[in-house]
């Protein structure tokens, strides 16, 4: 065992080649770790040792070792290691030795010795392969031919044909699958008409048709520009597996001609065969097809018109975006699959010319907006705008968002969310003032959003919006600070401090739901230090309630937690102050936390709060199997409350804290 | 052997399935009012009907976003643990309020089944390949967990074999659907970086064991069958901690650190560098990872240390103009800092696969290829078995990306495959 160990981490570390012979396994390893690793496979040593010999042997092993691994073959607990090390060595003994064992093995091990023969391509074994081929035993003939299709040779071919025929549906997939592997080999080495009637005989066989359909697609391949005819003929004909490969052969079959060829047939093609060949079209990236393409927007069929247009995305230039703006601004609910697939595209397209034709329309449609058709084209020109992130856009969305027609605003403030720099954030924090409704607000806030959410510095940001926030209106105000959160940073936490002591109600309360939805425990400070400086029942209850919703929300270091609730406590003027610590409290599963609970236990208003919060607390402990604290805590809570739930839920944990 | 397209991903293909663009990215792919069955239910017609493999703890995650679409019904279950076979079919029960979900021990058993548009692999690693490839053979859509294949030549067989049965495949490699990976690709793709020289994959300790745990009594094969859990790996006496999760580590069963993240993140560099056709040239084994070299000059950098800390599996992109580097956590951090500003997704963890799996229906509709196609993750996954290969030589490799072979290192070119136990084959 314990060579078998060096010969582990052997295999895994560098080993040293000897490179100077002139034969290939001469120039593998060494004769003397060979010798090392024969010795092994001689001795008496079990089985775990000689497995990693020959594993060993299958990277370095010289040509001395053959013989011994040959004598392994048989040897069913040891054959399957020995052709490990047999299968990848580059040796005509090794198939000499593999082709004298399937002469001696029978069963598995036969099988094991045919697929390895197989892997090796060994021509010199075809007569004996072809044999086994027509065997009684399934298994072994269906390795044979697996074998021969390897190998692949005209002879491999013959024989795999002749079995095609005769045979049992579950023997003809295997033999099928060997005579496509074969007919792949043929072509791979120039032997074309051989491969093409190979591939010919399993698609004509009577075989399921996903086998047939896969020697279609070798068939077709094989001819180059030739197979053309045989891929329309399948795509013209009925619906099924054999069609279906059709559709992805269109997208391999290489070459001008093909495409042209796919793009010539679309009109005379079954309706549900236009959508897949448009899309192989636009697989294909050949622009040749695009004139085809073009036509086919005028389809009836809206399969046929969304492909089309989805097409141009790999195959349409700056010419096709005013056709397709046009597209996207047709009205109507039949139209709507058109339209999205219109807008899709031009959202995708790559092309940096399109971004100044996209432009240019949408500078003409604000400028002849005039009634519902001209309203449909500006909306569709101002959606392009947005998608494409254009920020030479802005000027232009700037004037569409002031437009009369509500969805035209939307869309252009959408629109800016994805096209504004900090230059322009005024912009937004001013449509916050002009919205009309809270939906328009609302859009306009999420635009904010998206808008911070993409700008460099979170410093650089929360400038931008503090000072937009400068002479706003309150509503403004209110939105800005819902935004600053997603910003994040220590200028946007001082900008909503400063909300926070703001004379306006409503700008104090949004800056206070700020700080409890802030992403970083910097805020629990701060809320800290301003819940002392507020006057007002309502204020505080909003403060207490950010500081439960951070603390509950941020899971940041446990006994720091704990330390600013004790704090929070202790600045409490109220007991719903207090209940909303306990709540905070309760998220924290220490044994600590349980300590600073228990003397509210006794509280007449606080008791039961303060009991749910250690029942909840437990719970938890238990869970993560820290039971300690969880006995005695329960106790107390036993004693304290007449809740008929918590009284249940104490004895349970009582009992699994003492392991009952 | 076929190749993947290089194509370029754009902002805008980026943006598509997010803000203005969202619904009509979905339009193709929405299923009309009027195809829907009665009490919205999905159509017949508009069912996909899967069938799972294998599934365990990163499964089950997956599978329940194949369960939010409406139009997956789970039909079966295959897996060599009855307690997993039961678990499953109950979840798979529950959710369709019926008692349909079969169970199997065996694979070819199942597969056959003409009822069955789709598997969900999430077997151990050895079995991804053998499932896969047994799966397309079935003419079966596929959707497997990562890695892929534990070796080159599995890689290919694996890709070829996708290919000629024309099957969709998505490979379990979701952070290609993960919008901050997807942002920092595009980064890296639009010139804003400069030229990229260097892109670097958070990779693991590299090394495996060649052990063996102790041996215990084998179990019935209806409660585990070791033989099928083996699958085509070497035969090792049983021991229950492997059929637990306990077999990563194991040289025999486990591709090493570089190919348990590198399948993701190494497969994202090469997104990057507009390699998903080829593989690094050059292989040069450090400590505890290799630094890699592509023809275009591009260096690739697996290392498992000296991060930003943006989460696991993190990749950074390096130009001459700037980097951007993301992670895990949906988090992004770039230079200059005003490339953020085309940025606007809210951070989604890279560990959801739901546009992933929601990207493999859509493409099984279409008979489209997903982004994890078999022959760009074969490709990457080419590049964490070759990296790996050098790490256990301990010696730079050159290597052939068109033949898939070491240059003058017969060492190195016979690690590309492993013998695979009777009856096994690919």
């Amino acid at each position: 065992m314990k060579y078998s160990r060096k010969l582990l981490v052997a295999a895994t570390l560098a080993v040293c080649s000897c490179l100077a012979s002139t034969s290939v396994l001469s120039a593998v390893g060494s004769k003397e770790e060979t010798t090392q690793l024969i010795e092994v496979l001689q001795s008496d040593k079990g089985v775990f040792d000689k497995a990693k010999a020959c594993q060993r042997l299958a990277v370095v092993g010289t040509e001395e070792a053959i013989p011994v691994l040959a004598g392994l073959l048989s040897k069913p607990e040891l054959a399957h290691y020995a052709r490990f090390a047999l299968e990848p060595m580059q040796s005509a003994a090794v198939d000499e030795a593999l082709r004298k064992a399937l002469g001696q093995l029978d069963g598995q091990l036969r099988i094991g010795v045919i697929n390895s023969i197989g892997a090796r391509r060994d021509a010199g074994a075809l007569k004996a392969l072809i044999d086994l081929s027509g065997s009684k035993d399934a298994e072994l003939a269906l390795a044979a031919a697996a074998a021969l299709g390897r190998i692949g040779s005209p002879e491999a071919a013959a024989t795999l044909r002749g079995a095609l025929e005769g045979r049992s549906k579950e023997l003809g997939v295997r033999l099928g699958e060997a005579a496509i592997v074969c007919g792949e080999r043929l072509g791979a080495t120039g032997k074309l008409d051989l491969a093409v009637s190979t591939f010919a005989a399993v698609r004509k066989a009577d075989l399921p048709a996903h086998i047939r359909a896969s020697a279609l697609r070798g068939e077709i391949l094989v001819q180059g520009d030739a197979g053309a005819d045989l891929l329309l003929e399948t795509i013209s004909g009925p619906a099924g597996t054999l069609r279906r490969i059709a559709f992805g052969v269109a997208r391999e079959l290489p070459g001008t001609n093909a495409t042209l060829a796919l793009a010539g047939a679309l009109e005379k093609l079954p309706a549900d065969a236009q959508a897949q060949i448009l899309r192989a079209l636009a697989d294909r990236g050949d622009r040749s097809a695009l004139p085809a393409v073009l036509k086919c927007l005028d389809r009836d069929l809206e399969a046929t018109r969304i492909a089309a247009i989805r097409a141009l995305e790999q195959l349409g230039d700056a010419s096709t975006v005013p056709r397709l703006v046009f597209i996207a601004s047709t009205d109507g609910a039949e139209r709507a699959g058109t339209r999205a697939a219109a807008l899709a595209t031009l959202a995708a397209m790559g092309d940096d010319d399109v971004d100044g034709a996209a432009l240019a329309l949408l500078d003409i449609a604000l400028r002849r907006s005039q009634g519902e058709r001209g309203a449909s084209f500006l909306l569709a020109t101002v959606e392009v705008a947005g998608s494409r992130m254009n920020p030479a856009a802005v000027r232009l969305l700037k004037r569409a968002a002031e437009h009369s027609n509500e969805s035209v605003r939307f869309a252009a403030v959408r629109a800016l969310g994805t096209t504004v720099t900090l230059d322009d954030f005024a912009v937004l924090v001013e449509r916050l003032s002009k919205s009309r409704n809270d939906a328009e607000t609302n859009a306009v806030q999420d635009a904010l959003k998206m808008a911070s959410r993409r700008m460099p510095s979170p410093a650089a940001c929360s400038r931008a919006l503090a000072s937009a926030m400068e002479g706003a209106s309150t509503e403004a105000k209110v939105r800005v600070l819902g935004v600053l959160p997603g910003v994040g940073g220590s200028e946007a936490l001082g900008a909503v401090v400063a909300g926070a002591g703001s004379s306006e109600s409503s700008v104090r309360d949004a800056a206070l739901a700020a700080l409890g939805a802030w992403p970083h425990e910097s805020a629990v400070n701060q809320l800290l230090e301003i819940i002392p400086k507020l006057d007002g029942e309502a204020a505080r209850q909003n403060a207490y309630r950010a500081f439960h919703d951070i603390v509950r929300r941020l899971g940041f270091d446990r006994n720091r937690r704990i330390g600013v609730c004790v704090k929070a406590m202790e600045l409490a003027r109220s007991d719903a102050e207090r209940q909303l610590t306990i709540g905070a409290l309760a998220g924290i599963p220490a044994p600590r936390t349980l300590k600073v609970l228990t003397p509210h236990l006794e509280s007449e208003t606080l008791g039961d709060a303060a009991a749910s919060a250690m029942v909840t607390i437990c719970e938890r402990l238990i869970r993560t199997r820290q039971r300690g604290a969880v006995g005695p805590a329960m106790q107390k809570v036993l004693a304290a409350t007449k809740n008929a739930d918590l009284v249940r839920r104490a004895q349970s944990l009582v009992k699994q804290a003492s392991g009952n | 052997m076929s190749r993947p397209s290089t194509k370029k991903l754009t902002r805008r293909q980026v943006l598509r399935r997010a803000g203005a663009a969202c619904a009509a990215f979905a339009a193709p792919t929405i299923v009309p009012g009027e195809l829907l069955g009665k009490n919205g239910g999905v159509a017949p017609s508009e069912r996909i009907t899967l069938a799972g493999f294998g599934i365990g703890g990163r499964g089950g995650r997956v599978l329940r976003d194949f369960l939010t679409n409406p139009e997956v019904q789970l039909l079966a279950i295959c897996d060599v643990r009855k307690t997993r076979r039961d678990a499953i079919k109950k979840v798979a029960d529950q959710h369709h309020g019926n008692k349909d979900c079969a169970q199997y021990r065996d694979c070819f058993d199942m597969l056959p089944r003409e009822d069955i548009d789709a598997v969900l692999i999430a077997t151990g690693d050895r079995w991804h390949t053998m499932a896969s490839i047994t799966a397309a053979k079935f003419g079966k859509d596929i959707y497997c967990e990562k890695p892929c294949s534990v070796t080159i030549e599995e890689s290919r067989a694996l890709s070829d074999t996708i290919v000629r049965e024309g099957v969709v495949y998505q490979a379990g490699t979701q952070r290609r659907n993960v919008e901050n990976f997807e942002f920092a690709v595009e980064l890296a793709h639009s010139g804003k970086l400069g030229k990229i020289h260097t892109v670097h994959a958070n990779t693991l300790n590299p090394p495996t064991t060649q052990d063996w745990r102790p041996a215990e009594p084998e179990p019935d094969p209806d409660e585990v069958d070791w033989n099928r859990w083996l699958g085509p790996c070497p035969w090792r006496p049983y021991n229950s901690a492997y059929v637990r999760g306990g077999w990563r580590g194991f040289w025999d069963f486990h591709g090493g650190g570089i190919l348990e993240w590198g399948s993701h993140t190494v497969d994202l560099c090469q997104w990057a560098n507009q390699a998903d056709d080829t593989a690094p040239v050059e292989y040069v084994p450090t400590e505890r990872g290799v630094i890699a070299k592509y023809a275009n000059g591009v260096k690739l950098v697996m290392r498992d240390r000296g991060w930003l800390g943006l989460g696991t599996c993190s990749v950074r992109f390096e130009g001459d103009e700037g980097w951007v580097e993301a992670g895990d956590s949906g988090r992004l951090e770039m230079s200059p800092a005003s490339l953020r500003a085309e940025y606007t997704k809210v951070a989604v963890a890279g560990t959801s696969p739901k546009h992933h799996v929601r990207q493999f229906l859509d493409c099984v509709k279409s008979r489209t290829r997903p982004r994890a196609y078999a022959t760009v993750v074969a490709q990457s996954h080419v590049a964490c078995h070759a990296a790996y290969i050098s790490w256990q030589l301990g010696r730079k490799l050159e290597f052939d990306p068109v033949k898939e072979e070491f240059k003058n290192d017969e060492e190195a070119n016979r690690m590309r495959s492993r013998a695979m136990r009777e009856p096994w084959r690919i």
